[in-house]
Order: structure tokens, then sequence, then C-alpha cells
């Protein structure tokens, strides 16, 4: 590079090492991407896909859409012992998502049948009470806070469908996953006893299944076979973490900041309610546009990626959230395109690791934005409460207070699980 | 390079040149043509690469194996006819090939 771009480059590589998924800085907006627009806007200047980053004993960041592709499209150089990064504290690697082959495939293979369209369809009914209910707790006062009451609980409502159990132990799991993915990072001491609990919970589930088998998920999974092989005890246990680990909290972040765009955003939702048909190709922009997970590898070979030299055990990152804001993979990146044709993110990612509940979410948040936008048609954000941005591998908007048109409540019956969030949302 | 032909839900043709060996999956992805999303790349994982092929060009395919088989029944909209496309290789014989996509792939 000549001397004229020699202070880009050292914009780059200050940027990049300075870079850290757990503590973006955040803008007036409330949200990182200012920040997000300016990394990517001086690495792609600079031509830098891949940096140095000096955080958490040092990893490689990689911004660009292409090297993203090509790292999580490559298993080879690149395990996925490291999709966590610092780990989070589960004592055994999550199942899936940190496996790599032949045992990936192997699991994938036995549950894969279970997150097919037809059989997360079965759950869609479900999910259009539970918001309808979850509403009508709030629907006559005019205001709520609809991060906490509508996208917390209902990825914590699903999943546990999912594992046929109970819906108003939700709000568990709720606390369960902040202990191992937040709490424990900073509070490891005071996580332990919820994770204990967490296993001990599970462990009495998967008995209870294998004993009297459902309708759900989990029954399915326990009862799977391929070529008479099945999922061992240990295996269950795991699978019902990466279940609460990798489902809800990313499922309630793209909830949440939909819906946190939406009060802002009078002509998106203008739109979306005159056709909610289209809701379904807006989901997939929201994935896009404010992508909530941020995913991780450990280098398995030495390798050259965007010109910087990987070495084997060395840990990468790969910043999804501004990858999908590529300007040679997306035109017009920081426009909300809800017809954005051939929208290829990476947000559920790509290749083998691909997200599992991909068809689950998809829907799931189809029919949330569908059914809210059928009975609170105008609404803002309500300026005397703060909305909260949360950062880490996962992040979105979490706190998402409005101000609406009160309404009529539907139903004067209410489901157990709904009470429970109810009473778990009026925490402060 | 066979020419394929990808008509959507809404019946709009896109004709497309693979090249020989190519997975009809391939093809499609590298013409971005909308409807065939491909998430997991062509690994039979992810079934976002769901299309109907009509006679005669079904036959003209080697025969789904179990996985595909299976993972093809729950899909959104499943016939007889459908097929991941990326399990299609294409071939000198598939000149004309015609694909139907569905109107989703969840
Ligand atoms: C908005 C919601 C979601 C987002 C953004 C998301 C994102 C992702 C991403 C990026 C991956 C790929 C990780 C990698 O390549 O290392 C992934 C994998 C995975 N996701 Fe999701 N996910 C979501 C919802 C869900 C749900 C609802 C479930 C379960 C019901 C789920 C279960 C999984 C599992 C088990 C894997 C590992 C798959 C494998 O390694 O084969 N996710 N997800």
């Amino acid at each position: 590079m000549d001397d004229a771009n020699a202070p880009l480059l050292a914009e780059a590589e200050h940027l990049y090492s300075q870079y850290d998924h757990l503590a973006p800085p955040i803008g007036p907006d409330g949200t990182p991407y200012a920040y997000f627009e300016r990394l990517r806007d001086v690495t792609a200047a600079a031509k830098q896909p891949v940096g140095w980053s000096e955080k958490h004993g040092g990893f490689w960041v990689v911004t660009s859409y292409a090297e993203c592709q090509s790292i999580i499209g490559n298993p080879t150089d690149f395990s996925s012992a490291g999709v966590i990064f610092p780990k989070y504290a589960v004592t055994e690697p999550l199942m899936l998502a940190e496996q790599d082959e032949p045992e990936h495939m192997r699991g994938r293979r036995l549950v894969n049948l279970s997150f097919m369209p037809k059989n997360v369809a079965n759950y869609a009914g479900a999910i259009k009470t539970a918001v309808h209910q979850l509403m009508d707790g709030f629907i006559e006062d005019g205001h709520a806070d609809v991060g906490k009451i509508i996208a917390e609980p209902v990825p914590a409502i699903v999943t546990a469908l999912l594992m046929g159990l109970p819906a108003e132990d939700g709000p568990l799991f709720d606390a369960w996953t902040t202990a191992c993915t937040h709490e424990f990072l900073a509070d490891p001491v005071a996580a332990a006893p919820k994770i204990a609990e967490m296993y001990a919970y599970f462990e009495q589930n998967i008995a209870r299944r294998k004993l009297e088998p459902g309708d759900d998920v989990l029954s399915q999974v326990i009862s799977a076979k391929i070529d008479g092989d099945s999922l061992t005890h240990k295996e269950l246990l795991g699978f019902s973490t990466v279940l609460l680990i990798g489902g809800i909290e990313n499922s309630a972040k793209l909830i949440g900041t939909a819906l946190w765009r939406l009060a802002w955003d009078v002509e998106l939702r203008r739109r979306l309610i005159a056709h909610p048909e289209w809701i379904t190709a807006a989901v997939d922009e929201f994935l896009r546009y404010y992508s909530p997970g941020t995913v991780g590898r450990i280098v398995t070979n030495d390798v050259t990626v965007g010109g910087k030299t990987m070495r084997r055990g060395q840990q990468v990152i790969l910043a999804i959230p501004v990858a999908n804001r590529d300007p040679r993979e997306f035109p017009h990146p920081d426009c909300f395109m809800i017809d954005r044709p051939n929208n290829r993110h990476l947000a559920l990612g790509t290749g083998i690791h691909s997200c599992l509940g991909g068809h689950l979410i998809r829907m799931e948040a189809r029919v949330v934005l569908t059914e809210f936008l059928s009975r609170i048609t105008s609404f803002r954000l309500d300026s005397t409460l703060p909305t909260n941005w949360i950062s880490g591998q996962v992040t979105g908007m979490s706190r998402v207070p409005i101000v609406f048109e009160a309404g009529p409540r539907l139903s004067s019956e209410r489901g157990a699980g709904v009470d429970a969030w109810l009473q778990h949302a009026s925490r402060p | 390079m066979p020419k394929l032909v990808f008509i959507d839900a809404g019946g709009r043709e896109y004709v497309v040149e693979a090249a020989i060996g190519q997975s009809v999956m391939r093809a499609a992805v590298a013409a971005q043509i909308p409807g065939i999303e491909a998430l997991c790349g062509g690994n039979c994982v992810c079934a976002t690469c769901h299309a109907y092929i009509g006679e005669p060009w079904y036959e003209r395919f080697p025969a789904p194996d179990d996985t595909e088989s299976a993972m093809l029944e729950c899909t959104s909209e499943p016939r007889e006819d459908s097929r991941l496309t990326c399990q299609l290789p294409v071939t000198a014989e598939h000149e004309g090939l015609v694909i139907r996509l569905p109107a989703s792939q969840h």
C-alpha cells in the first residue's frame, strides 16, 4: 500500500485492535450500528477484510461477507469448537454448534427432520395463541415494554413446547440462559447454582419423556433412529441445552429489535400492515439488517485469509452484523428493503452448521409480527423510558417501551404460561 | 453448457446456463434465481433448495436417497416430483431442463 493510504491502514488496524463484540460502542440511536458501519467502511477502504483484536487475549476479526462465507464454508481448516468466545458456562461442548465432523453430522441428521417446515408449522397455532394472550395482558393499558412482554416470552414459550415442557416454566429458561451466557462471564460463582439447576431439570425432563413420549420435538428426537443409531442420554442433555442457548436469546433479540424499528419507522409499519404477506420477506431483511448472532471458529490448519496468516489454535470471530452490511454483496446495504432481491445474508449461518432453527424462527417471527400488527397499528417509542441494546455474542434490543392506542382484550382466558410471564415481566 | 429453465410460483421464467457436473442448485445460485436459498450450500441439511422436476425430467436424475426423501416429505409443499436441487448434477442430457419453484422454501 502506498503512503497516501498509510493513515487509512493505521486506522483500520487500530479499529481491529480495539474490536470487542461483547462491548461495541453504542451510538445515539441506542444501537452499535454507527460503529459497525464505520468499521466496515474503514476496513473496506483499506482493503483489510481481516484484522487482529487485542481484546480477550487476542483473536482474528473478519468483517467482509466473502471472507466470512469462505471461513464458515471451510470446516476443514476452521473448527466449530470456537463458536462461542469467550466460552459460555456449559460443561460439555454445545451439541451440534460446537461439534466437528463426523460427530456433528451424525447428531444433525438425528434431529434435523424435526425442524423442517412441515414439522415446525405444527407450532404456528400455539404461537399465535400465546401472542394474543400476552397482548391481552397489556392491550387495555396503552403502554407496555414489548421487549419484556412479547420478544422475551415467545421464544421461551416455543422452546417449552418443543421440549414438551409446561409453558409456565418459560421464565426459568430465561434466567438459565442469562446465567449461561451473560452472568457466567461477569460473576461465575452466582451463575453456577442456576446452571446446576438447569441440568437437573433437563435430566428429569428427559427421563419423563422416555417414559411418556408426546408429540413434541424432544420425544421425536429421543426415538429418532438412523441405521439403528440414536442419541445417547448425554447427547439428549446437550440437545436440551443447545435449544435453550441457541434458540431463545437470538430469537428474542430478532423480535425485540423488529418491534423497536416498527415503533419509529412509520413507513415500514404502514407497508407491513397494508401487506402482511410481505412480513415473510421483511423477517429476512430484519435478520440481515440487525443480525442477532456473531459466530466464532478455531483455526485447525495454518491458513491465509484476506492477506493474513492465521495460525493453528487461534480464535477467529466472524463479525456477521458487519458482513451482512457489505456493499459488495448487498447493494445499498444500509437501506432496509423489504423486497431486497437475493438476500443471502449470513444471519443464520451457512454450510453444514447453518441454523437448525432457521425454518422455525422465520415462521415464529412472521406469526408474532403479523398478529401484533393486526391489533396494535398505531404505536411509538415511549420517550420517557430507556431502550436497552444488549451486546454480546447475541445482540439486539431487549427493552422496547411503547405507547399505543389502547384496545379491547380478545379473551378472558389466559394460559398458565402467559400468567407466569406477565409476572416475570413486571420485575424491575 | 446445457440451458436450464426455472419457472417461479408466479410463472416468471429464468433461463440459465449450467456447467456439466454442476448441481442445479449451484447454477441457480450463480445466476441469482430468486427462490432457491440453499442456506447449507449443498449438504442436504436445510431443505431450502426445494423444487419440482416434472416429466420427462424427473426420470433423468438418479433417485433421491433416504436422507433426501425424508427431508422432501417435510418441506412446506411436497409433491411427487419434489427434489432438493443440490442433489441434481447437470449432465449433457439435461439441455432444456424445466425446474418449477415452490411458493416458499419455509
Ligand atoms: C433469530 C434467531 C436465530 C438466529 C439469528 C440464529 C443464528 C444461528 C447461526 C448464525 C448459526 C450458525 C452457527 C455457526 O455457523 O457456527 C446457528 C446454528 C444453530 N442454531 Fe440458530 N439461530 C436462531 C434461532 C434458533 C432457534 C430457534 C433454534 C432452535 C430451536 C436454533 C438452534 C440452532 C442450532 C442447534 C445450531 C447449530 C447447528 C449446527 O451446528 O448444525 N437457532 N444459529
